[in-house]
């Protein structure tokens, strides 16, 4: 069934787009972060420039990964899945599904969590690296899951454009959450935020919500006219 | 015991109820006038839609499906396409039905006909070991020869003991095979 979702997925058009955005991205990243000035004075100011680097990563990666993890998972529902839940059944299809989006958002993430640790290594003297910038990045893989459930639930094949608008909605929250930070928004949507997601608990409260949205597709799917 | 039972089943968009039992080997033909509610019993034996009175009760079938309008992954290839569903059948590709159709194997499905897009729907239908097959306007695009040929493969396969479900405007092709008629 997996290979069944890749050969949809990933045809080739939809793979040279793919790859084209990322290495786009990555020529992106090249120009903003390659520094001009002279190595020593890189070294001298080496945490301001990591603290800089680490800032302006998460702000562009919480405005680009969105869009990635849109473009990928807006095709979720195709009729053509129809005949196989017919054969191999609901669940089945929906399991194999969910477990294919998720690995697709994995190495989607990695390819994020690659670029931001190999590039500056190799273009900067000042990047050291260090575990506590993944932070962001735990964050932002939760995320990923979370927008992905957000499509799953309410993006069906006939509007599959508007899941932009998830994408849109989610960089919109993250901007609000970083001007005015609000508690009660972050209950609502729990996606990063520079104050609220270095707490422990938020951790935990985001792997609920996403247990809960995922209770809530596994019901809707098996509920749902098809 | 009957692979699918229905009683007093249907919608209540449709003024009509469904009392249907599907049995191994049977043969159901499906006709009549647009809007009687065809596809719908499909969709009920299926379980894509839940009836809203009455009940239908099912075993854990494999059904072989060929929806009304074909539905495949366009910008696919044909033979890749069809490699892929046999191999998550745990399947064979059946060469008698791919060679009497004779489809363009190398192109995107995209590319393809209408006529050859629905004998590709029709071919993927038929992989794997179903319990029931369900032909929902089998002959849409098909050409004489091709009907021919369909028919024939239909005819090998009940006598192979399979079970089908067939809604066509064309009853008449198939009514030496069925072992029941329903007219909506």
């Amino acid at each position: 069934m997996m290979g069944y979702l890749y050969l949809h997925l990933f045809y080739s058009k939809k793979r040279t787009i793919l790859i084209l955005g990322l290495v786009l991205w990555i020529v992106m990243l090249m120009l903003l972060i390659y520094p001009n000035e002279p190595v020593v004075e890189q070294r001298l100011y080496q945490l301001q420039n990591q603290r800089y680097y680490v800032q302006m990563m998460s702000q562009l990666f919480t405005l680009i990964f969105p869009f990635f993890v849109v473009l990928v998972t807006m095709d979720h529902d195709q009729s053509h899945l129809k005949p196989m839940i017919g054969y191999f059944g609901r669940t089945w299809v929906i399991l194999h599904k969910m477990i294919f989006y998720l690995i697709v958002i994995t190495w989607l993430y990695f390819m994020f969590f690659m670029v931001y640790h190999i590039l500056p290594t190799f273009l900067t003297a000042y990047y050291t690296f260090d575990l506590s910038l993944n932070l962001v990045f735990i964050n932002l893989y939760l995320d990923g899951i979370i927008i992905t459930l957000f499509v799953f639930i309410f993006i069906r094949d006939r509007h599959k454009a508007l899941s932009v608008l998830i994408a849109v909605f989610y960089v919109l929250i993250s901007w609000l959450q970083e001007d005015h930070p609000n508690l009660s928004l972050f209950y609502l949507f729990p996606l990063f935020s520079s104050l609220y997601s270095t707490f422990t608990l938020a951790y935990v409260y985001k792997v609920c919500y996403i247990c809960l949205g995922l209770s809530i597709y596994i019901y809707q799917i098996n509920f749902e006219t098809i | 015991m009957p692979l699918i039972s229905m009683q007093q089943a249907g919608k209540s968009y449709l003024s009509k109820t469904f009392d249907l039992e599907i049995n191994p080997s049977d043969f159901i033909l499906v006709s009549g006038e647009n809007g009687n509610g065809k596809t719908t019993l499909i969709q009920l034996v299926l379980g894509f839609t839940r009836p809203d009175v009455g009940t239908v009760k099912s075993k854990k079938l494999k059904i072989g499906y060929l929806p009304e309008k074909a539905m495949l992954p366009l910008f696919v290839k044909v033979l890749p396409y069809l490699e892929t569903l046999a191999r998550i059948k745990k399947a064979k590709i059946d060469q008698r039905l791919l060679l009497s159709f004779n489809i363009p194997i190398f192109k995107s499905i995209h590319e393809l006909s209408k006529g050859n897009h629905q004998k590709l729907a029709i071919i993927s239908a038929f992989i794997g070991k179903p319990d029931l097959i369900i032909l929902d306007e089998p002959l849409t695009g098909l050409d004489a020869e091709s009907t021919l040929a369909l028919k024939g493969y239909i005819e090998m396969k009940k006598a192979e003991g399979m079970s089908f479900i067939v809604s066509t405007h064309q009853p008449e092709l198939f009514m030496h095979l069925a072992n029941k008629h329903l007219k909506l």
